[in-house]
C-alpha cells in the first residue's frame, strides 16, 4: 500500500494529515494570495491605469479553452488568451525570470510562453483567476517603469529590467504576480512535452531527470479525465 | 417514488482490496454479484506517467462535492475541526490499490494477540482478536499467488511462520542503493530483508510484468504488473461473466427487513436517480471510514442508530499508521562519478526493510517488552514539478533569475535524497473513531463523516526508537546528512478499524467473520475489520481477510 509524503504537511494551510510515498501538489503555495486583502486592493487599484496600458485591464475572454487544438503532437491554439504585445511584454519579463545564463535552457528554450497559454485554458486555473491576474500585472509592471522612465519593460535594458523586478518582488502583490509566473515556468520545465514546454525534454535533461513511460498522449492527458 | 430495482445474489460497495476478493470468489461459484463503486473505470491504457494527474487529483474525490470533517488535537488538550478531502484515496474501480506501492509484509502472530502477549497500556484499547495468525496464513499464500507477490524470503528473528518456502515471484529488480543498503546494514549487527511487493516480476495470467519505469506508487500501472483490485482480480470477474461492476454509483443507505438483516443497498447513479439493489448477502468495503459511515447512516426500526450499532461500536476504534519518516542525503559532488552514476539510476526499485525491532527487548528503552515495527527503505514516485516548486523560496525570499536556476539545477543533480518509512501501531483508543457530522453535506446531500483523530502518546515513543535505528543506517550507509521525525499525524491512507471483529457485540462490531452484529447477512470485508493494524501496511492482510471471509459466506450460500 502506498503511504504518503508525510513531509507535505509543512506546506499545508489547513490539515496536517499525514501523506506518504506520494505529491499531489495543491497549489497552495500560489493561490493563497490571490485572495489575500493586500494582492486585492493592489488589483482595484490597476483598474486606474494610464490609457496606454488599458489592453491590460481588459476581461480575457475565457471562451477560448474551447479552441484547444490536440490534433499535432503537442497542444497547440487557434486563438491565445494574451495578445501579441501581452506575449513580448510576458517573453521579457521571463527572460529575466528565467534567463539565458549559460547554465541551462532559458524561458525561450523551454518555450514556456506556449505553455503558458496552453495552462490558461485549464478550467481550474480560470477558475481561479490567474488569467486576469497575470495581464493586471503586466499592467502593473508597465505602469511602473513609465512612471519612473516613462518607457514600457521591454524596452528597458536587462540591468534595468532587473532592477524593476527586484523591486517589484518588494510588495506582496507583485512578489504573488512574480511567483504565479515562475510557477507556469516550472510547470513549462518539469511537465510532459505533450504540454507544450519542456521542449523535447530540454528541461528534464538539464536536471538529469528521466521521464516516465507511457508519456501522456492525446486523448489521455490529464484533461481527459476530468 | 418509485425507483429502480435491480437483484442479484452478491451485492459489493466498493471495489478496493476489500471488495475485490469478495466479488471474484463469489462469482467464479457460480454466483450472481454486482459491485458498486463511485467512480470509473480506468485500465492500463489509462495510466501514463503524467505529474499532472496526481495534482489535480483526477482519480481521487473532489474536495467540493466529497469532504471529512477532520477533528484533530490542538494541543491544548482540546480537539479543533477543519474540513478535508484527503482521507480520499481513490475514486475509480480498484480504489486506492491503483496508487499503492504495494509494500506486502504480512502480520505476525503477535499482531492477532497484542493484549496476551503485551499486556494493556492504559488509555489503550487493546484487544486479541478472534482469529489467529494460523487462521489467515492459507489466505496470505493465496494472495501470494493469486493476486501477485512478488519478493525473497531471507529467514530472519521476526519471521512469521510460512506453510510455503518462498514468494511465488522473483524479487523485482533492484536499485544499487540495496546494496550499499545491505552492507550498512550487516555492519550494525541488523538483519537487511528484501521487501515482498504487490508487483508481479514476470507476465501473470492477463498481466505483464513491471517495466520499471521508476514512476510506482502513486502513479496507476501501465502494465498491470501491479496488484490492484481490478488489475488483479476484478477485470478476471467480469469477463467470467457473473459479475458487473456498476460505475459512478455512490451508495448511500442499506435497507434492513423486520428481522433486522440487510435486504438491499440504495444508490445514486451519474445521473443522481437512486435505484436499489436487492441481494441475499450485501457486503461493505468502502474504507474504513466510509463503511462506519454508511452503517451509520443507514437507519432504521430495527436499527434506530445505525446497524449493528446496538452498543455503540459502529465507528469506534479507528486507527491509522504510526511512524515516522526519515532522510539520507547523499552530496553527489563528494562521489566518484561511477558511485554518483549508480545513485542517479531510476527504474529498479530499493525493496529493503528491517524488522529487527518489531518487537523491543531493550530495558534501557522500556521497562518490558513492547510491540515495535518495521522501517521501509523505499522510493518517493517521481514529482519533478514539484520538487522544483519547493525550490522557488529561500528563507521567506522568492527566488528567481540565475538563482532561482541554480537552487533548481543543485537540487536535483547535486544530492540525492533516499527516504525511510516507520510504521508501528496506532494504539486504538477513545479519542479516534468515526461518526456523522452534524453540519456538512457531500454533493449527494449526505452526512459527511466526521474523523477524530487522538492518538496515544506511547505510539510516539515506539516510533521515535525506531527512527533514531533508520537514522543509524543512513549514517552507516555514507549520508552527508542523516534525520528523522516521528508523527502524531494521522495518515490520510492505511486507516484501518473502526468496525472492528471480536467475538462480544459490547465490544466490537463485527463477528468472527466479519458479519455486522446483529445482521446475518452483511458483512464488511476492508480494513474496519481490524483491532489494530500491525507495524506494517495493512493492504496484504485486507486481501488475506476478504478471501477468508469470501470461504465463510460461500459456506452459508
Amino acid at each position: 500500500m502506498k503511504i504518503y509524503n508525510r513531509t507535505r504537511f509543512k506546506q499545508s494551510k489547513k490539515s496536517k494529515i499525514a501523506k506518504f510515498q506520494e505529491h499531489w501538489t495543491n497549489g497552495i503555495n500560489r493561490r493563497t494570495f490571490i485572495k489575500g486583502s493586500v494582492a486585492a486592493s493592489l488589483l482595484a487599484s490597476i483598474s486606474a491605469c494610464k490609457p496606454n496600458i488599458d489592453e491590460y485591464t481588459k476581461p480575457v475572454d475565457l471562451t477560448k479553452k474551447s479552441l484547444i487544438n490536440q490534433d499535432k503532437d503537442i497542444v497547440s491554439f487557434s486563438e491565445y488568451t494574451f495578445t501579441e504585445k501581452q506575449h513580448l511584454d510576458l517573453q521579457s519579463v521571463y527572460m529575466r525570470l528565467f534567463p539565458d545564463d549559460g547554465d541551462g535552457p532559458s524561458a525561450d528554450d523551454l518555450n514556456v510562453l506556449t505553455y503558458l497559454e496552453w495552462a490558461m485554458t485549464d478550467p481550474k486555473n480560470i477558475a481561479d483567476g490567474d488569467p486576469q491576474f497575470i495581464i493586471k500585472g503586466l499592467g502593473w509592471l508597465n505602469q511602473y517603469t513609465h512612471d519612473k522612465l516613462g518607457k514600457n519593460f521591454v524596452d528597458l535594458d536587462a540591468e534595468t529590467q532587473d532592477e524593476f523586478l527586484a523591486n517589484t518582488a518588494k510588495s506582496d502583490a507583485g512578489r504573488n504576480w512574480m511567483s504565479i509566473l515562475t510557477y507556469y515556468l516550472i510547470e513549462a520545465l518539469t511537465l510532459d512535452p505533450y504540454y507544450g514546454g519542456n521542449t523535447n525534454q530540454i528541461g528534464w535533461k538539464w536536471l538529469e531527470h528521466q521521464g516516465g513511460f507511457p508519456q501522456p498522449i492525446k486523448g489521455k492527458t490529464y484533461r481527459d479525465f476530468t | 417514488m418509485s425507483i429502480k430495482t435491480i437483484e442479484c445474489d452478491v451485492c459489493v460497495v466498493g471495489s478496493g482490496v476489500g471488495g475485490g476478493p469478495i466479488a471474484y470468489e463469489l462469482s467464479k461459484a457460480g454466483h450472481r454479484v454486482i459491485v458498486l463503486e463511485k467512480g470509473g473505470w480506468y485500465n492500463e491504457k489509462d495510466f501514463k506517467k503524467d505529474e499532472m494527474l496526481g495534482r489535480r487529483r483526477v482519480f481521487r474525490s473532489k474536495l467540493e462535492e466529497e469532504r471529512h470533517v477532520l477533528s484533530e488535537p490542538d494541543g491544548d488538550g482540546e480537539f479543533s475541526d477543519s474540513t478535508t478531502s484527503q482521507f480520499w484515496g481513490g475514486n475509480i474501480v480498484g480504489g486506492a490499490s491503483n496508487f499503492m506501492s504495494a509494500y506486502f509484509h504480512r502480520l505476525k502472530p503477535q499482531d492477532f494477540k497484542l493484549l496476551s502477549t503485551f499486556g494493556p497500556i492504559e488509555g489503550a484499547n487493546i484487544v486479541d482478536w478472534p482469529i489467529s495468525y494460523e487462521d489467515l496464513e492459507p489466505y496470505y499464500t493465496k494472495v501470494e499467488s493469486l493476486v501477485g507477490v512478488s519478493g525473497k524470503i531471507v529467514d530472519h528473528p521476526h519471521l512469521e511462520p510460512r506453510s510455503t518456502p518462498d514468494y511465488p515471484f522473483p524479487p523485482l529488480a533492484e536499485h544499487p542503493i540495496a546494496a550499499w543498503f545491505d552492507k550498512a546494514a550487516t555492519e550494525l549487527g541488523f538483519n537487511p530483508l528484501p521487501m515482498a511487493r504487490g508487483i508481479v516480476s514476470r507476465k501473470h495470467n492477463n498481466r505483464n510484468s513491471c517495466e520499471y519505469s521508476g514512476y510506482c506508487g502513486s502513479y496507476g500501472c501501465h502494465s498491470g504488473a501491479k496488484a490492484s483490485s481490478r488489475a488483479a482480480l476484478l477485470d478476471d470477474a467480469v469477463a467470467g461473466g457473473n459479475c458487473e461492476v456498476i460505475t459512478h454509483a455512490k451508495a448511500y443507505k442499506i435497507n434492513t427487513d423486520k428481522q433486522g438483516n440487510a435486504s438491499s443497498v440504495n444508490y445514486y447513479d451519474r445521473n443522481g436517480d437512486s435505484i436499489e439493489v436487492k441481494a441475499k448477502k450485501i457486503v461493505i468495503a468502502c474504507y474504513s471510514i466510509e463503511s462506519s459511515r454508511l452503517l451509520l447512516s443507514s437507519k432504521s426500526e430495527s436499527h434506530p442508530n445505525g446497524i449493528g450499532n446496538q452498543h455503540n461500536q459502529i465507528g469506534k476504534n479507528l486507527h491509522c499508521c504510526a511512524g515516522g519518516t526519515g532522510h539520507g542525503i547523499f552530496d553527489l559532488t563528494k562521489l566518484p562519478q561511477d558511485k554518483r552514476a549508480e545513485l542517479m539510476i531510476r527504474g529498479p526499485f530499493f525493496n529493503r526493510a528491517l524488522q529487527d525491532w518489531y518487537t523491543i527487548d531493550d530495558k534501557d528503552a522500556f521497562e518490558k517488552p513492547v510491540k515495535g515495527g518495521t522501517i521501509d527503505f523505499v522510493f518517493d514516485p517521481p514529482s519533478p514539478a514539484s520538487d522544483a516548486m519547493d525550490q522557488r523560496y529561500e528563507n521567506g525570499e522568492l527566488l528567481w533569475g540565475t538563482k532561482l536556476k541554480k537552487s533548481i539545477k543543485s537540487h536535483f543533480t547535486q544530492s540525492k535524497d533516499f527516504k525511510f518509512e516507520v510504521f508501528c501501531d496506532w494504539l486504538p483508543n477513545d479519542e479516534c473513531n468515526v461518526s456523522l457530522d452534524e453540519s456538512e453535506t457531500d454533493k449527494w446531500g449526505s452526512p459527511v463523516a466526521k474523523v477524530k483523530v487522538g492518538f496515544h502518546e506511547h505510539d510516539l515513543k515506539v516510533a521515535q526508537y525506531i527512527v533514531d535505528k533508520g537514522v543509524e543506517v543512513m549514517k552507516q550507509m555514507g549520508a552527508d546528512n542523516a534525520y528523522g521525525n516521528v508523527w502524531s499525524d494521522p495518515t490520510s491512507n492505511l486507516m484501518a478499524g473502526g468496525l472492528r471483529f471480536g467475538n462480544d457485540p459490547k465490544t466490537s462490531a463485527l463477528d468472527a467473520n466479519c458479519r455486522v452484529h446483529g445482521t446475518n447477512n452483511l458483512y464488511v470485508t476492508d480494513g474496519s475489520f481490524m483491532p489494530n493494524g500491525g507495524s506494517v501496511t495493512p493492504t496484504f492482510t485486507i486481501y488475506a481477510n476478504a478471501f477468508r471471509v469470501a470461504d465463510k459466506i460461500l459456506e452459508v450460500m
